[in-house]
Formats: C-alpha cells, sequence, structure tokens
C-alpha cells in the first residue's frame, strides 16, 4: 500500500512535514485540508505500569478511563495500553502513556486541528510498538535508540509495548553508553528487569560502528539489529524516517488524540463509508434488480408460451369450427343436439317394450287380469295431468315408469290367490331392465285376509296397483 | 466513541456529515425504489402466469372436448342431419302433425277418438346436458314442447301399437310418449287410451316466451 498520509513532526521549537509521494514521504509543506498525522517528540512522555481487574467490555473501557483520568489528570493526551501477559490473581498489567503538553503545543495542535484533517497523535515510542507489531515480533525486553530531530530517545519496550522513553539532547555514542548503563540500572532497580537479564539492544539509523560504541561496559546487552522485514521500511538502517513512512502507510493503531480533536478525520471517514455504502447499495441494488428482472422475463417467457399453447388449442377450435361451416353445420349443433336426444330418448317410455314387460309379468298366469296401464316419461310432478292411478308412498320420480292396476279372476279361493300373487311377486324379481318399486315386490304378501261367510257367496274381489321403472332411466 | 455522532453534528463538520447521510440514504432509497419496481414487475409477470395458466387450464377443457368430438364426428353429424331433417331446429308443424294423427285414427275406425293439440312451451335443457355444456360457450337455446292429446276408445292392442308409432313418427323433432294411460273397457271391446305424446326442438325463447313453469325435461 502507498502513503496515505501526510506527517507532522513536533518538537521543542522544531517541527517538520512530509507529503507521501509514490517514492515515500517527501518533505514538503502541507496544502490545506490533508488527512494527517502528528508526531510529538517530548521529554514530557510519561509511561506508567499499574495493574488493574481482569473486566471485559465496556466495564474494562470505563475503568481504563477513570484510571488515566486519576494518573494523568492535566492532560488530554494520554493512552492506556494492554500488556499482553497473563492475568494473575484475576489482575491485568497496563501501560499508561501521557505526553503532557504546554500552551503552545496545545495551540498549534489546534491549529493543526482547524487546518488539516488530523487522523491520529503519536510518539516515537508509540511507532515503535506499532513498527514491532506490523513485523509480528513482540519483544519480551528490548531497548530501542534512536536518533530523532529533537535528540536521542531511548525507548524500553516491554512485551511489545513502550514502558520507558526517554528523550536527551544529541550526545556522542560515550555519551549514549553511559546514558544506556543508566537506563539499565533504572530498570533493574525498579525491577522491571532483573539484574543477571540480558538486555537487546537495537540501534536504529545509526551506522554499524556508531551502534557498537554505543553498548555499554559492565552491563549484560547485547547488540541487535532490527530485522529487515519484507513490506516494511528498513527500520534497523532508516531509523526514525522507518517510523514515520511505516505510520504514512498504515493507520497507527493506539494513539493519543482524543476524539474531541479528530472530528474533522470522523467527518472525513463519514463521507467515505457513506460513499462506499452508496456504491455497495446501488451495486447491490442493481445486482438484485437484474436478478428479479431475469427471473420476472422468465416468468413472462412461460407466459407467453402458455399463451402460445392456448393460442394454438383455440386455433383447433376453429379450424374445426370452419371445417364444419364448409359442411354447413355448427360446432354448438355437433355438441349440443345428438346429446339433447340422448337425454330425452333415454327417458322415453317404449309402449311395446311395456307391453313386453307387462305381458311377461302378468299375462304368464291367467288367473291375473290387467284393468289398466298407467306410462310416463317424466316425474309425477311434472305431468299436465296427475297420473290417475299411484303408488302410495312410492317414490313417483323415477322415470320411465309404469303403474300396472290388475286384480284376480273371479271365485278363486284365498290359497290360489295367494298362489297367483306369489308367482307374479316371483316374476317380478327376476333380473330385468324393468324394476319393481319396494311396495310392488310384496304386492299381496301383507294383505288383510277376509274370509266372510254367509248365505252370499265369499267375495275376493280385490284391486293391486304394481309399480315397475326402468333401471337405466333417470 | 461516546457522543460521538452528536458531537459531530454540533461540530463545524455537520455539513459534511450530513451530506455524508444524505448520500448513503438517496442510495438507499434508490436502491429500495429499484428493487420494489423490479419485484412489482416480478409480480406482474408472476400474476400473468397464473392468469394464462388459469386460461390454458380451461382451453385444455376445451381442446379435450374436442378430441372427443372429433372422435365422434362422423356419427355425431349423421345423428344432427337426421334430426336437422326431422325439423328438430323448427317449430312443431302443428296442422301437419294433427292431420296426420287423425288420418291413422281415422283408419282404424275405434269407436270414438280425440285429438288436441296446444300451444308450445318453453322448457330448459336436460340436467345431464346442461353439466356436460359447463365451460363452454353458451348455447342459449331451450326445448320447446308441444304436446299432442289422444284420446281413443275401443282400440286394439297391436291397432294402439301402429296408431302411437305413427304419431311419433309424424311429429318430427323428438317425439316421445310423455303421459298414457291405457283402461280395458268394461264391455272387453279393445281398449280406451288417453296418451299425450310431446314433440320436442331446439330453439332460442321469444322474448317474451309464456313459458309453463320451467320444469327440467327428464
Amino acid at each position: 500500500m502507498g502513503a496515505r498520509y501526510s506527517i507532522c513532526y513536533l518538537a521543542d521549537e522544531l517541527e517538520q512535514t512530509w507529503r507521501p509521494s509514490p517514492a515515500g514521504l517527501v518533505s514538503a509543506e502541507l496544502p490545506e485540508d490533508v488527512p494527517l498525522i502528528a508526531v510529538i517528540d517530548s521529554a514530557d512522555e510519561t509511561h506508567v505500569i499499574t495493574s488493574m481487574p481482569a473486566v471485559r467490555g465496556a466495564n474494562a473501557a470505563r475503568l481504563l478511563r477513570r484510571r488515566l483520568e486519576r494518573e494523568f489528570p492535566n492532560t488530554r493526551l494520554r493512552l492506556a495500553q494492554r500488556l499482553q501477559r497473563r492475568p494473575q490473581n484475576g489482575a491485568i498489567d497496563v501501560v499508561l502513556n501521557a505526553v503532557t503538553a504546554d500552551a503552545a503545543l496545545e495551540a498549534r495542535l489546534n491549529e493543526l486541528g482547524e487546518r488539516h484533517t488530523l487522523r491520529a497523535l503519536t510518539t516515537p515510542a508509540l511507532l515503535v510498538a506499532a513498527w514491532l507489531r506490523r513485523a509480528r515480533l513482540r519483544p519480551r525486553r528490548l531497548l530501542v535508540v534512536l536518533p530523532t530531530p529533537a535528540g536521542l530517545r531511548l525507548v524500553f519496550i516491554e512485551d511489545g509495548l513502550p514502558s520507558l522513553s526517554r528523550l536527551m539532547p544529541p550526545i556522542d555514542a560515550s555519551g549514549t553508553a553511559t546514558e544506556i548503563a543508566r537506563t539499565v540500572q533504572y530498570l533493574q532497580n525498579t525491577h522491571r528487569m532483573e539484574r543477571d537479564d540480558t538486555l537487546e539492544l537495537w540501534c536504529c539509523g545509526l551506522g554499524p560502528e556508531q551502534a557498537a560504541a554505543c553498548v555499554p561496559a559492565g552491563i549484560s546487552c547485547v547488540l541487535g539489529a532490527a530485522p529487515q522485514v519484507r513490506g516494511l521500511p528498513d527500520f534497523g538502517r532508516e531509523g526514525l524516517r522507518a517510523l514515520l513512512q511505516s505510520a504514512s502507510d498504515d493507520t497507527p493503531g493506539d494513539q493519543l488524540l482524543p476524539d474531541d480533536l479528530r472530528l474533522g478525520w470522523f467527518a472525513r471517514e463519514a463521507t467515505r463509508w457513506s460513499r462506499r455504502l452508496a456504491a455497495a447499495t446501488l451495486v447491490a441494488a442493481v445486482g438484485a434488480s437484474a436478478l428479479v428482472q431475469w427471473r420476472a422475463e422468465e416468468l413472462q417467457r412461460e407466459a407467453a408460451y402458455v399463451r402460445a399453447g392456448s393460442t394454438a388449442i383455440a386455433a383447433s377450435q376453429a379450424d374445426l369450427e370452419a371445417k364444419l361451416a364448409d359442411r354447413g353445420l355448427r360446432l354448438e349443433d355437433i355438441r349440443l343436439v345428438p346429446d339433447v336426444e340422448d337425454a330425452l330418448r333415454g327417458t322415453a317410455v317404449e309402449l311395446d317394450e311395456v307391453f313386453d314387460v307387462v305381458g311377461r309379468a302378468f299375462g304368464a298366469d291367467a288367473r291375473l287380469e290387467i284393468a289398466a296401464l298407467e306410462l310416463r316419461s317424466s316425474p309425477a310432478a311434472t305431468l299436465g295431468r296427475p297420473p290417475q292411478y299411484g303408488c302410495e308412498g312410492e317414490d313417483l320420480s323415477f322415470v320411465p315408469a309404469v303403474q300396472a292396476v290388475f286384480g284376480v279372476a273371479d271365485g278363486m279361493e284365498l290359497r290360489e290367490r295367494a298362489e297367483a300373487l306369489r308367482g307374479l311377486r316371483e316374476r317380478l324379481a327376476r333380473p330385468s331392465r324393468w324394476q319393481p318399486t319396494t311396495r310392488t315386490a310384496r304386492v299381496g304378501s301383507e294383505d288383510d285376509l277376509l274370509v266372510a261367510a254367509g248365505n252370499q257367496s265369499p267375495q275376493h274381489a280385490a284391486e293391486w296397483t304394481a309399480c315397475l321403472w326402468r333401471g337405466d332411466g333417470a | 466513541m461516546n457522543g460521538l455522532p452528536a458531537k459531530l453534528w454540533h461540530s463545524k463538520h455537520r455539513p459534511v456529515v450530513a451530506a455524508a447521510c444524505t448520500t448513503a440514504g438517496a442510495a438507499l432509497l434508490l436502491s429500495v425504489a429499484s428493487l420494489g419496481w423490479s419485484v412489482t414487475r416480478l409480480q406482474a409477470a408472476a400474476s400473468d402466469l397464473e392468469i394464462e395458466r388459469q386460461g390454458l387450464t380451461d382451453v385444455e377443457l376445451i381442446e379435450r372436448d374436442i378430441a372427443s368430438l372429433d372422435a365422434e364426428l362422423p356419427r355425431r353429424e349423421t345423428r344432427l342431419r337426421a334430426l336437422l331433417a326431422g325439423g328438430f331446429l323448427e317449430a312443431a308443424d302443428r296442422v301437419g302433425w294433427a292431420e296426420a294423427v287423425v288420418a291413422r285414427a281415422d283408419d282404424l275406425r275405434p269407436l270414438s277418438y280425440s285429438v288436441a293439440i296446444g300451444a308450445p312451451q318453453w322448457l330448459p335443457l336436460p340436467q345431464p346436458v346442461i353439466e356436460r355444456q359447463e365451460g363452454h360457450a353458451a348455447d342459449e337455446r331451450v326445448l320447446h314442447a308441444t304436446d299432442l292429446a289422444l284420446q281413443v276408445s275401443g282400440v286394439h292392442e297391436d291397432e294402439l301399437l301402429r296408431l302411437i308409432e305413427a304419431a311419433l313418427s309424424a311429429g318430427g323433432g323428438v317425439t316421445r310418449i310423455e303421459q298414457c294411460h291405457l283402461a280395458r273397457r268394461p264391455d272387453d271391446v279393445g281398449l280406451d287410451i288417453d296418451c299425450t305424446l310431446r314433440r320436442f326442438g331446439l330453439g332460442l325463447p321469444p322474448s317474451n316466451a309464456a313459458s309453463g313453469a320451467l320444469e327440467p325435461a327428464s
């Protein structure tokens, strides 16, 4: 990723600015309203290691704010960083960082905030930690010697974070060694390191001979070097410039500026993200709309296909109608007329068939005499005149139907009469198109039997009605 | 980040923040509108398709009906032509029918006879035909029925059969025995009959048709 942010380096009565370019940072005046990272190289930088309960989430943030407020009540430029150590006894170690800004520095920061978009405020010590994080290094103890325009800075890195940072005026190599020795002694006295611990020393931005001359005698120090990491500036060779280049390339992460002084940055980010969101939303909407449109077109094609099928069927009907019209016929007549004929003739009673049925049922026994027949092709309720004979209690809606009124010959004895009627019932029960009604099937079997004697001949005259209906009618 | 949006809103950067919100909001609205329009179009297409499918279902019924008609076409055409020749789509020739029946009755020389033809009446089509016609273009035809009342005294059975057969043939259209009462004469000189023959035809009802009670023809 190319450099993105301009850098403004601030020290006592000293200010330098760099602008990003394809070739890296170039020293230049800053135009108006550029995104800017301010780097403060101040002797009033303080680091305090403290413990706090291992809480999470919003409680942890509140606790850190309170601890910072308590430790550094007079400055807004402060930051808490958690040391990556295993919690002990439910407590974690944090480093509280602060830079005391005098009136001039405050005024300069406000001016920068007005003229440009302040992205972050950091220090050389924090930049060292950021470089180590990008390089995926987390040294347990490391002392970095870093020449800066304001002098010489010593940064003690503890578990990847700066816990001590000292700025000294420019001194020679022997003076540097002395200061290193004093720093190591201080760390040992404050138990930040053990006396028999060996401390690695990086002299960044110094030549090999200068670096070697910085190693103090009598102190367990080993001269190391910042590794060359692919994709990162060469910290070991370029020193502060590499840190500034690294900060310009990437978001610095931890920084000291409160949100109140970064509103311009947030507004700028809001604009950037709103444009991204708008673009993403529009792209998503266009994509979704395209998908929906494609589906809609598919449905329209299917509808057209179905419509074509319907049209083809309608066309085949029109063809048939045209064929029939050529022969002087209508499709409606072809469909309707024969069906009407079938329906009407289906319930028509045929006189010759009735004679045949009645003859076989009644004519087979000379003892039975038919007095009258009633035929109908429509339900009794629809006839123009009601039937003269009815089947009492029977369903008169069956058609076609025949009612036969009959009697027995005169002079028959009871038994002979019963025999004649029994024979009629048997003949009516035989399988046939014409079925007797339920009552007709029992004709004569439940009659009152009357025998009267006197000086007159017994009279057994009686009349019955047999109702038959054709099973294939309606 | 506590209260950051409020701080931004009350700072000099408000126009920038407002413009950012407007940009995002406008894009969101446009996206919603675009998607909404596409969904509306999809719904319309789906509705269209459903209508076409329903139409196809209806038309497929017609296709099946036409396929079955096509298979029966020769037989139906023959029957239709026979019925048309017999005057099924015409009103009954009442006078001709009466004359034909009177002539045959006269030939039999019964004890007495009477022939009476009433005014035609309009009846709906038989129920099975109405059910079969569902789904097709409505044919508004109805049945028109003309009744011939035939009373003969002293006719023998075989003579009666010939007389009824002749009366049915002379009717034209579709003619059938609607109702018939036959009684043996007390003096055993044949039968007394009282029959109603009904001649059916198909036609369009007149606007002032005075129909009888429109009972469905069985």
